[in-house]
């Protein structure tokens, strides 16, 4: 069979049997994209002097934070919507991109220790802005062992949205903290007031950076969201929840 | 002893921690990616396992 799940949850489309791949040209193409952009940022762009090539971290590591950010900020938006339309597409929207931001924040509590014990001498310290982040990791990695421990799908959906919503309170605080309290982190040189305070080289490759991630995101998120889709059409078909 | 009032900037050599995290980022991703794809196989497995898809 070669058809795929349609998205829904109509019992017609549930039980088509093929199901789509999950790895795809998009994902192939963003990939190539976020490759691009590290070979730039290694080979076409200059290197600050005072933090040597170590400062080289922050193109993937502010790029994978605004994405982390887009993914949480993303899940609580679909999941109120889902407790105002109770659509279980909205549903698998919000359990994909709370996957894919927890992957991402992964990537920036690792890279951020990797930068900071060059740059600041010590590989972590309990400030607000890394206890916070790291907080965020630990909401959205317990709303994805919140969704495995609930088997009924609609009660499953309806905490999940709580929760997902609940948590991205903290993405305000995580972007004030470094003007809250004090802090060893940088402030923003780019997402701020005033004018980005970067070399035109290096604020080049950053935009491209947060451009390209931005890309991976949206291809994990629907390689993801795919995945649900077929657990979804599974469930229906042996007569459990999804 | 005379000393100069320009100080000369030594760049820090540091280059192993932005290639470590390069190389921990790229694995996680391609970690991630690997888990979608063999997921995916177990339900696609178990989609045509089940008495259903045979209808």
């Amino acid at each position: 069979m070669t058809g795929s799940v349609a998205v829904g949850d109509t019992p017609g489309s549930r039980t088509r049997t093929g199901i789509a791949p999950v790895v795809d040209w998009f994902l192939v193409a963003a990939s190539a994209a976020v490759v691009g952009t590290l070979v730039r940022a290694v080979a076409f762009t200059p290197v600050e002097m005072r933090q040597g090539p170590a400062q080289k971290i922050f193109y993937i590591h502010a790029p994978a934070a605004w994405v982390a950010f887009l993914a949480f900020g993303l899940v609580a938006i679909s999941g109120l919507l889902y407790l105002w339309l109770r659509d279980p597409r909205l549903d698998r929207f919000a359990e994909s991109s709370a996957e894919v931001g927890v992957v991402f924040t992964t990537v920036v509590l690792i890279t951020g220790p990797m930068w900071g014990r060059p740059v600041w001498g010590t590989w972590w310290t309990w400030d607000a802005r890394l206890t916070l982040t790291l907080f965020l990791w630990f909401v959205y990695a317990g709303y994805l062992v919140l969704r495995g421990a609930i088997d009924n799908q609609e009660q499953r959906a309806r905490y999940s949205a709580v929760l997902g919503a609940l948590g991205a309170l903290l993405i305000p605080f995580i972007h004030l903290s470094v003007y809250l309290f004090r802090t060893l982190h940088p402030q923003p040189i780019v997402m701020k007031p005033g004018a980005p305070s970067l070399p035109g080289e290096m604020l080049v490759t950053l935009l491209i950076a947060f451009a390209s991630f931005t890309l991976l995101y949206v291809a994990l998120l629907r390689a993801r969201y795919r995945l649900a889709e077929a657990r979804g059409a599974l469930a229906y078909q042996e007569g459990g929840d999804a | 002893m005379v000393l100069s009032r320009t100080r000369k900037v030594v760049m820090p050599d540091n280059a192993g921690y932005y290639h470590a995290a390069y190389a921990s980022a790229v694995v996680i991703y391609a970690l991630y990616v690997a888990s979608i794809w063999w997921r995916a196989r177990r339900v696609r497995e178990r989609f045509t396992r089940s008495p259903a898809s045979h209808d």
